[in-house]
């Protein structure tokens, strides 16, 4: 498929390695951040010295406890060096913004990373999500972030008809799926039973619903053309980038559907030259912090109609011996949500696929196009990005 | 197409807010917890690169190739390198007893450490010799402030 | 390296652990951060706080494309150009989505559970749009657990329950929660 904009330079990712994903871990942000990036440096090959820029995402300061997060993290003395941050969409930003310094003949190799270390915050991580909400208008209000996704849910299940049961099969899948990811925190073998008897938090939402607080990092090599031939004999190309920043106001908009992250998709296949995602694509990963957010982001991605994503769950569709494996990895609710890092996560998960090194993960199909995408803020921003090998 | 604009700071209205996060815990790392082992032993830590380079302080890897470092005791002698007088707390009040904050190197070694530095004020200058002083044993925990301060030396 | 050897390689870095054994780590430091903050509300906030205060819910139209704001907004997102009349709108509305909360802000369970939603209020005089609205969030009362749960209560008209005139504040809170029209 022809690309449908001009860019200067192919670029690929080369290389991807990540730390384990856990509630709490031992090394300082910074540790999490240079394990990741060695070994993606292995895997491709190449050391510190051969990298041109660096790309860092974290989300939150006040989770890992340090203002100035990005530069802390800096682990390449001297290299040119950015920061981005969307919230949860980073994880999926970072790669997109280490295209942007290879795609413009800026840089030939860039390392990227996303690190998030939430265990610093006391007493609980959760209470960080305590600023997300408007000082005035909704702090008052005594919120609980909660709140919000469980609104979302329930509009969702109002408006498509969909029940909790079909809903929670979506972690059923994903926390099986992360049975076979080494760095997996929170997988099992569960039932919906089990999700719909777990601890009641906001209705509709239960506590097996939700994907756990955890520390990690991961790291990607990104390379152009020439650079990445040389280093590998499998590249797995950036065909597409798209990312969109909707506003704060989530309770002005219609919450059964994500159209921030229908923007970032049109953009990320306008520039792929794909018209048909849902025929096009061969395996997604969706950002899925809850298990209704899979099924909503994967009609934002225009993988499945509005409304039609649960039918299709049920099918076995989005199974990984399924006709669109979504999340094989496990995705945010098995393997863990690092806040920045669970984006990235998804994205190398698309890169082992395609160059079908996921062992036991590995999808039935064969594999040419892969989407990842993550999600941020307070319904707000959509990050996604196509590959392909 | 005008809008009406307020422009005295009574006319809006301001809430006040807090930071809900009550406190924070930072973890060691990897190579904090032998840092941490030679702090207890009243020693002072730095980190030897692969290449033979000496830092100090010791942060797990080394900063041009990312490998990883060996946790050493820096023997010394230290050397105050530079330093200032802080006469004002961190709230703008006037302290009653000014403190030295000095940065101090060794011969040899890359990077220094802050610390409090206390000693005869005529006698303190750069380029003099300082002598690490610890917490006593029972009250040290590993982390960098079981230095209590540098003293100079005579 | 085998091209098809399965990824990510382990064994993986990171060391973790228990509360227990973090809470006993030598060399750990312990941090509290100690900021206040005062926000301003702004233009138009403040505007239609002042409105809540005598009662009213107040929305801003944009002069160029229609849209009324609620909460209002100094300009229009699509127009970009400064927002300019004001309106009182009626208060009614309808719940767009309702949720039943059994955890406070600080993950504690309440004795009783709250129920919260996105209700669409009534902009006479607003262009419709399917997707977009002149919306609050708040508290909902007179509204059962079940009638959330099994979709009733979506759907429902609901008018705002104000506080006596002597407590209003100026707050979001000065609207008690939203209730169901009688009839």
């Amino acid at each position: 498929m022809r690309p449908n904009i001009h860019v200067k330079d192919r670029v690929a990712i080369v290389g991807a390695g990540m730390t384990l994903f856990r509630r709490r871990l031992l090394e300082t942000p910074r540790e999490l951040a240079w394990e990741a990036a060695r070994q993606a440096l292995d895997e491709a090959g190449i050391t510190i010295k051969d990298v041109d820029c660096v790309v860092i995402g974290t989300a939150p300061d006040a989770f890992d406890g340090l203002h100035y997060n990005g530069e802390y993290l800096s682990i390449a003395a001297g290299k040119p060096t950015v920061r981005v941050y969307v919230g949860g969409g980073t994880g999926v930003f970072v790669p997109i913004a280490a295209w942007w310094h290879a795609a413009s003949g800026h840089c030939n190799t860039v390392l990227a990373i996303a690190e998030e270390k939430m265990s610093p915050a006391h007493p609980h991580p959760q209470y960080v999500f305590a600023y997300i909400w408007d000082p005035i208008l909704e702090r008052p209000l005594g919120p609980n972030l909660i709140w919000i996704f469980a609104m979302e849910m329930r509009r969702y299940m109002y408006k498509c008809g969909a029940g909790k049961e079909d809903i929670a099969l979506v972690s059923v899948k994903n926390k099986r799926n992360a049975l076979d990811h080494p760095a997996a925190q929170a997988a099992a073998n569960i039932t919906v039973e089990d999700v719909l008897n777990s601890e009641l938090l906001v209705w509709p939402v239960n506590r097996l619903d939700i994907s756990p607080v955890s520390d990690g990092a991961v790291a990607l090599v990104l390379a152009r053309e020439r650079e990445a031939r040389r280093m590998t004999d499998s590249p797995v190309w950036v065909e597409g980038v798209g990312f969109t920043l909707d506003n704060t106001h989530w309770y002005n908009r219609e919450l059964a559907y994500p159209r921030y992250v229908q923007y970032a998709a049109r953009m990320a296949y306008k520039m792929a030259g794909i018209e048909r995602p849902w025929k096009e694509i061969d395996v997604a990963e969706p950002y899925d912090p809850f298990d209704y957010k899979e099924l909503h982001h994967i009609e934002g991605l225009m993988l499945a109609r509005p409304c039609e994503a649960w039918k299709l769950l049920k099918e076995g569709y989005f199974d990984r011996d399924g006709e669109l494996p979504t999340s094989p990895s496990g995705g945010l609710l098995g393997v863990g949500n690092p806040i920045a890092a669970a984006g990235l996560m998804k994205v190398a998960e698309i890169f082992w696929q395609l160059r079908y090194q996921a062992g036991k993960r590995q999808v039935k199909k064969p594999v040419h196009k892969g989407v990842a995408q993550a999600w941020g803020d307070l319904m707000q921003a959509g990050t996604v990005i196509v590959l392909g090998n | 197409m005008s809008w009406d604009k307020r422009i005295f700071p009574g006319e809006t209205l301001h809430y006040p807010g807090r930071m809900e996060v009550e406190y924070y815990l930072y973890t060691p790392g990897i190579h904090g917890l032998e840092a941490a082992k030679l702090l207890k032993e009243g020693k002072v830590p730095g980190m030897r690169c692969p290449d033979g380079r000496l830092f100090m302080p010791p942060k797990t890897f080394c900063p041009d190739t990312l490998e990883e470092a060996e946790i050493v005791e820096v023997e010394g002698p230290f050397i105050l390198s530079l330093y200032t007088v802080v006469r004002e707390s961190l709230r703008g009040e006037r302290l009653g007893e000014s403190v030295v904050l000095g940065f101090i190197t060794s011969p040899g070694v890359i990077g220094g450490y802050i610390g409090v530095v206390k000693g005869p004020e005529e006698k303190i200058r750069p380029g003099i010799v300082v002598r690490p002083v610890f917490r006593p044993e029972h009250e040290r925990t590993g982390a960098f402030t079981d230095i209590a301060y540098w003293s100079v030396e005579g | 390296m085998s091209a098809r050897e399965p990824r990510p390689r382990t064994p993986l870095p990171g060391r973790y652990l228990s509360g227990r054994e973090m809470y006993s780590l030598p060399g750990l430091v312990r941090d509290e951060p100690r900021v206040r903050y005062q926000f301003s509300a702004g233009q138009a906030q403040s505007r239609f706080l002042e409105g809540l205060k005598q009662g009213k819910i107040l929305g801003v139209r944009c002069p160029k494309c229609g849209r009324v704001y609620v909460p209002p907004r100094a300009y229009c997102e699509y127009c970009h150009v400064p927002t300019r009349d004001w309106v009182e709108l009626p208060g009614t509305g309808v719940v767009h989505t309702a949720v039943v909360s059994y955890i406070a802000t600080d993950r504690r369970r309440m004795e009783k559970p709250e129920i919260v939603g996105v209700i669409r209020l009534d902009a006479p005089g607003y262009r419709e749009d399917s997707y977009e609205f002149a919306g609050l969030f708040h508290r909902l009362c007179g509204i059962t657990p079940e009638q959330v749960m099994d979709g009733s209560a979506i759907g429902l008209r609901v008018k705002p329950r104000w506080r006596p005139p002597e407590e209003r504040t100026g707050s979001i809170n000065d609207i008690e929660c939203f209730e169901p029209v009688e009839g």
